[in-house]
């Protein structure tokens, strides 16, 4: 079987994502469709087997915890929190650009990238409205800081939940392999922007002040409830042995049902792009696992590392880093997958930590290749702030080679690859 | 002082609607429209020159060599050369009328985009045009002996679509190197 109009479909999914022709879902639906039709025609397919390549598992996992953030968000948690500490380092420049780009990564290993960045920049530009600070440099450190979050917990980003379910790890297990990484990736990632933005950054503080804003204490201690609610289920879950979807569906009714908001309102609000793009995409995956287009691929990669696990990690860190210095990371994690599964190795973990690492982490080179960045100088702009986006990359892929070089270190010594 | 920082997701992320597409539509259809116009006038005198020549054959200017010597070749020059200049106005407002029915379709499908999107996305247009057509052409089989047309439509189409996909993004590349150039070589000489 020539694969060739299969690969050549799975690029145009990649074409019409990256060009935005269509929304990410479209486009991947588009695919599918061709995909399926290609190995419905070749006999290769059949339409029943092409809709049993959706992964029912990762969705549940996706879209529970899609339901459980957002309940959070509309009780007001992470904006209070984000206000009461943004409050107490507004006079101290340094501090300031370690909490901001702390906070903006913490809130991104649970919001959205997108959403922990809305909260993180609206709060700086409303302060360099005041006059308070330059929010230019705070602001693309946290853009470059919410692109780091979420790398090291399952339910951090919807790369991590497809690549920890396919790995079979648990929540606690992916937390180990991966959050002491993160953890470290803060520290060196802070340094650097300290010593790109030192003479840059400035607060008065002076006469600004942030608003109160109108958000019951009792719907922020619900909020944070919630949350470690799902956080404890997730990580019980993983001891009793039960799938982390199980964990998140169960959070997800719970609280719905305790935060009494509209629940219509509540599954409006979520991300289905991402989800429909994440089921059209496995059946894409699968399709081409069935033509064995993706065979190269893995020869490649098994030739390229003769049968030493830590070249092939390395190599899957490298690669899948910089395919996502140009594409989506969840295309990036969702095709790298089954290369990964074919590879000869008896354990994978350090693969698997591989791909989370390169598929998160290559979104900063470039202001094309991370929606953040370009949301980030969108708004700046918007705001009357000149900034030019190569100077966004003069910062982004040093970082981003940073990253890679300790990420590489880490997961050679974490797995006793040396 | 207190400050307002109520931001939504439409205004950071700059997401707007577009609402440019009646004056592009309205060329795309005056254009259109003189280019099926001249084109059938074109086939017109193409017409009348396979016929009417054959009414003054066996004519001939004396003193002139053939085939201008040739009345009925005279005319059928006459009526060629008008058919050509028909058909050559009507390809000129056949492309005319591209350049903005590419603008329309490029905000119908997506927000405007710079260079680099704008020639992803036609390649990726193209690049549909092309497997939707392989993709359908099993579905052919059942129309039994009307299958080969159909399926040499179904071809012909997709080229179509092809071409004028590949006509836009050379057309993109070419005005955006262009300018590149432009900009360097004004640079040199100042």
């Amino acid at each position: 079987m020539d694969p060739t109009k299969y690969l050549l479909g799975y690029l145009l999914v990649v074409l019409l994502a990256v060009s935005e022709a269509f929304p990410m879902s479209l486009s991947a639906m588009v695919g599918a469709a061709l995909l399926v039709a290609f190995g419905v025609s070749d006999g290769v397919l059949s339409f029943s087997e092409a809709l049993s390549f959706i992964d029912l598992e990762l969705l549940a996992l996706l879209v529970g915890v899609m339901i459980v953030v957002e309940v959070v968000d509309r009780c007001g948690t992470f904006r209070y929190l984000a206000l009461k500490v943004v409050r107490r380092v507004l006079k101290r420049p340094v501090l300031l650009l370690v909490v901001a780009g702390l906070m903006s990564a913490l809130t991104s290993l649970l919001l959205s990238d997108e959403a922990a960045l809305l909260l993180i920049v609206a709060i700086l530009l409303s302060l360099g409205k005041a006059g308070a600070l330059d929010p230019v440099p705070f602001a693309v450190s946290s853009a470059i800081m919410v692109n780091l979050g979420g790398t090291g917990t399952l339910v951090g980003s919807v790369p991590n939940m497809a690549i920890g379910i396919r790995a079979g790890f648990s929540f606690a297990e992916f937390a180990s392999y991966l959050l002491p990484c993160e953890f470290a990736l803060y520290g060196v990632t802070l340094a650097l922007l300290y010593l790109y933005y030192r003479g840059k950054l400035q607060s008065s503080g002076g006469e600004a002040e942030l608003e109160e804003i109108e958000v019951s204490r009792v719907d922020v201690a619900k909020g944070a409830f919630l949350l470690s609610l799902m956080l404890s289920l997730l990580i019980a879950a993983g001891i009793a042995g039960f799938p982390a979807s199980a964990a998140a569906l169960a959070s997800a009714v719970i609280s719905l049902a305790l935060a009494g908001f509209d629940t219509l309102e509540v599954f409006q609000r979520l991300d289905w792009d991402t989800v429909v793009f994440t089921a059209a995409f496995t059946v894409i995956i699968g399709a081409l696992e069935r033509v064995e287009a993706l065979k190269g691929l893995t020869l490649w990669l098994q030739e390229a590392a003769g049968g030493s696990l830590a070249l092939a990690t390395l190599l899957v860190l490298l690669v899948s880093g910089a395919a996502s210095l140009l594409l989506p990371n969840l295309i990036v994690a969702l095709s790298f997958i089954p290369v990964i599964e074919a590879l000869p190795f008896a354990d994978k973990r350090a693969l698997w930590s591989a791909l989370v690492l390169g598929a998160n982490l290559g979104g900063v080179g470039l202001p094309v290749s991370s929606f953040v960045i370009v949301m980030t100088i969108g708004a700046l702009r918007r705001e009357g702030y000149e900034i030019d986006p190569w100077a966004v990359t003069r910062v982004g892929i040093p970082v981003t080679v940073a990253w890679l070089a300790f990420s590489a270190i880490y997961l050679l010594t974490r797995f006793s690859l040396i | 002082m207190s400050i307002n920082i109520v931001y939504n997701a439409e205004v950071v992320s700059g997401r707007m609607a577009v609402s440019e597409g009646a004056p592009a539509a309205k060329l795309v259809r005056e254009r259109a429209a003189a280019a099926v116009a001249y084109a059938v006038v074109a086939l017109g005198f193409y017409l009348m020159s396979l016929f009417l020549p054959h009414f003054m054959s066996g004519v001939r200017i004396p003193g002139l060599p053939d085939p201008v010597a040739r009345l009925d070749w005279l005319l059928w020059a006459f009526l060629f050369l008008l058919a050509f200049a028909f058909a050559a106005t009507a390809i000129y407002d056949a492309m005319r009328a591209i350049d903005p029915l590419f603008a329309l379709l490029s905000r119908r499908f997506g927000r405007a985009a710079g260079p680099g999107k704008r020639v992803a996305r036609d390649l990726a247009y193209a690049l549909l045009a092309a497997l939707t057509a392989v993709a359908l052409a099993p579905l052919t089989e059942p129309l039994g002996p009307a299958a080969p047309l159909a399926r040499a439509l179904l071809g012909v189409g997709a080229l179509l679509v092809l071409v004028l996909l590949l006509y836009d993004a050379a057309k993109t590349i070419y005005a955006y190197v262009r300018e590149k150039v432009e900009e360097t070589v004004s640079k040199l000489a100042r």
